[in-house]
């Protein structure tokens, strides 16, 4: 059973169509990864998921069953922590936590345990008595998380949660969020930082202009986008007949060469930089430093969604 | 629920601005009152004259002013708090001593052969309370005169005339020309007008409450309101908690200020401070209400929306009278002329909730401004009503 079901969602914003028959199926357990530039549709799926946007056409479904606004049922095994921190600054860290945590969780003894672990969880325990404006920008999103997961949500959203943090900070937030999917807890994630998502997700969704554009596994994108293995090589003196040969290799997408640096793009091949080795060998070309990269998540995601900046 | 409604509570009160605002302006403010009225109501209240009075000799004449000055110091209305001393030069020395004291004498008095004399202090003060209280000490003294002139006259030309009781008592009675009779129940203060125009204004600054409590709910205003709405819990008890928790932090301070100004600023309420308090109660809902309205305005910024709030609340407190005479005397002439102007001003109608708590005997004319501080909250909550309960967006 799929844990989060969305079909042929259809979202405007006036004439601006933000969501075109957009799907999304996630399974329980998963870590899931939603990627996409500004304004793709990212937050505005996930917002018409939580029932906070409305939508003009699709069905949602959460747990198997047809979410609404007042399904607090299903509210309550969900936990969202948003883009933007969202807290009261007249309140102290564990008074924050208590609070959101008792809009689902009644039982006061139940709660506090909650609020204990969600302190110990994000390391806040020595700010518990702090106001928000007392923490650092990263103590601040640890908040901002525990008061999204305290009381212990069957699926997460986690909307951009490490922006703006320092590494150390992120590396937690990642740790937690990966301890939290071991317990059990089904995470969807969005990010601009492809590395925390390539590290963290087991399925990656990318999306633009409210259309899902490729989703699969971290290598099934890869293989699917085409993209292979960069490598550069110095080189004193690059006949034109070998860059032209390299050109021609099947794997090879692109060879340049800028009079000290020959920069080569793979496809999906298996011996690319020993292909190219060969090939300067044969035409007595001595390398000097060699440099080869795979794909990332990065290369898959510029290759999709195309390199133009947007707004 | 009970969750909300507590730390709502806790974060409105940790809200400086807020607070500032709903607590400690009205106390400020009453503060001001209080030092500039003091003075004014002190004169409009006279208080019994102190005077030394030389003690006159045991004669018919002596005993007869003696008498009189005996009447004159007696009862709930006495207009004279005399001291008897033995000779001028004593009663001299005891007004020269308390004289720019907080119990000064208005001079001292002496019968001199036959005819009471009066010798009052200069003009000290900045209120001229003393040339007041000299020019009733005159009077006194001479309708004293007066009276003994003409029992000296009835002595001397109809004895037998004295022998009627009526007219001797006639002569010796205080003189009553006048009936006083009280309209209200309670005498009414030159500065009163002015602190219930307060508690008025200061109620409806109890609406950023509101207004910031629903800021906070939706989430189409703040972000706190996105999370909130996405919370498990029913979100209708989610308003009425906050709402509650608005309204009751929003009475409290405006009991605060009640209190004090009673306390500090001895307001008089008549001693019927449930009733006070009931008033206070209406108009902290009507407050409250007036903010959610606000908050539902579409389009304008928020900051806008805490303008427009001190608009109101300022513009409405015009027509209560909070700043002086000419605007309440313009206050006055738009209430005589368009008397819904006053119907549909939450300050003026709590001002004179609090007047008809005074001034009436009966709780008629206090439970139609309560009726009227209720609809207006009922029409306000109702006014919101689609703003607040909506949980979904086309666009946040």
């Amino acid at each position: 059973m799929n844990i989060v079901d969305v079909k042929n969602l259809v979202k405007r914003y006036g004439t601006t169509l933000a969501l075109d028959h957009f799907n999304m199926e996630i399974e329980r357990g998963e870590v899931f990864g939603l990627l996409g530039p500004n304004g793709s549709g990212k937050t505005t799926a996930i917002n018409c998921i939580l029932q906070l946007l409305t939508y003009d056409k699709g069905t949602i479904e959460l747990f198997g069953e047809k979410m609404s606004s007042t399904r607090y049922d299903l509210k309550r095994r969900i936990g969202v922590v948003p883009q933007n921190v969202a807290v009261f600054e007249e309140l102290t860290v564990r008074e924050n936590i208590d609070y959101f945590c008792g809009l689902y969780v009644s039982d006061a003894a139940e709660r506090r345990a909650c609020v204990n672990d969600a302190i110990e969880f994000v390391g806040l325990q020595d700010y518990a008595k702090h106001r928000p404006k007392k923490l650092s920008g990263g103590l601040l999103r640890r908040l901002n998380i525990a008061c999204g997961i305290a009381h212990k949500p069957e699926l997460a959203f986690f909307d951009e949660p490490t922006v703006a943090v320092d590494p150390q900070s992120r590396a937690s937030i990642l740790q937690g969020i990966t301890e939290m999917n071991e317990r059990g807890t089904t995470v969807v994630y969005t990010s601009h930082y492809m590395e925390e998502v390539e590290e963290l997700c087991n399925r990656i969704m990318i999306m633009d202009k409210g259309r899902t554009l490729a989703i699969g596994t971290n290598a099934q994108l890869k293989i699917m986008t085409g993209i292979g293995e960069r490598i550069e090589v110095d080189v004193l003196d690059l006949p034109e007949a070998a860059r032209a040969k390299l050109q021609g290799l099947d794997s090879v997408q692109s060879a340049d060469y800028d009079g000290h640096v020959l920069r080569i793009t793979c496809g999906n091949g298996q011996h690319n930089v020993s292909d190219v080795l060969g090939i300067l060998r044969a035409f007595d070309v001595t390398p000097g430093r060699i440099w080869a990269e795979p794909p990332t998540l990065n290369d898959v995601f510029l290759e999709i969604t195309g390199r133009d900046l947007r707004d | 629920m009970w969750n909300t409604f507590k730390y709502t509570l806790l974060w409105l009160v940790r809200s400086p601005d807020i607070m500032v605002w709903a607590l400690l302006f009205p106390l400020v403010l009453t503060s001001v009152f209080i030092a500039m009225f003091g003075p004014l109501d002190d004169m409009a209240q006279l208080e019994p004259m102190r005077v030394a009075v030389v003690q006159p000799d045991d004669t018919t004449e002596g005993q007869a002013f003696e008498a009189f000055v005996d009447t004159m110091s007696e009862g709930n209305d006495r207009l004279l708090d005399p001291t008897f001393v033995a000779t001028a030069d004593d009663a001299a020395d005891l007004v020269r001593r308390h004289a720019g004291t907080d119990e000064p004498y208005v001079g001292y008095i002496t019968l001199d052969q036959g005819e009471p004399q009066a010798y009052v202090i200069g003009n000290v003060s900045t209120s001229g309370l003393e040339n007041l209280e000299s020019s009733i000490l005159a009077l006194m003294l001479d309708e004293y005169t007066a009276r003994s002139y003409l029992a000296k006259e009835l002595a001397r030309t109809d004895p037998a005339a004295l022998v009627d009781p009526t007219v001797s008592q006639a002569l010796f009675e205080p003189m009553r020309a006048t009936v006083q009779v009280h309209v209200t129940d309670n005498q009414p203060k030159e500065s009163t007008r002015f602190y219930f125009a307060l508690l008025g204004m200061a109620a409806l600054f109890g609406g950023s409450m509101g207004l910031t409590a629903c800021r906070r709910l939706k989430a189409n205003t703040s972000a706190l309101g996105a999370r909130r709405t996405i919370g498990a819990t029913n979100y209708a008890r989610t308003v009425v908690a906050t709402l509650a928790a608005s309204w009751l932090l929003s009475f409290a301070c405006l009991s605060v200020a009640f209190a004090y100004m009673e306390i500090a600023g001895g307001v008089n309420f008549a001693g019927r401070e449930g009733a006070c308090l009931t008033v206070v109660a209406a108009a902290s809902l009507v407050a409250t209400a007036l903010g959610c309205a606000l908050s539902a305005i579409p389009r304008i910024p928020e900051d806008g929306k805490n303008g427009i709030l001190s608009g109101v609340v300022c513009f409405a407190s015009l027509f209560a009278g909070l700043y002086g005479q000419p605007t309440m005397e313009l206050a006055d002439t738009i209430s005589a002329a368009f008397p819904a102007a006053d119907i549909i001003n939450p300050a003026t109608q709590i001002s004179q909730a609090f007047y008809s708590i005074m001034y009436y005997d009966t709780v008629g004319p206090l439970m139609g401004h309560l009726g009227i501080l209720c609809t207006m909250s009922i029409l306000l909550f109702l006014v919101s009503a689609s703003s607040l309960r909506r949980q979904r967006y086309a666009s946040i």
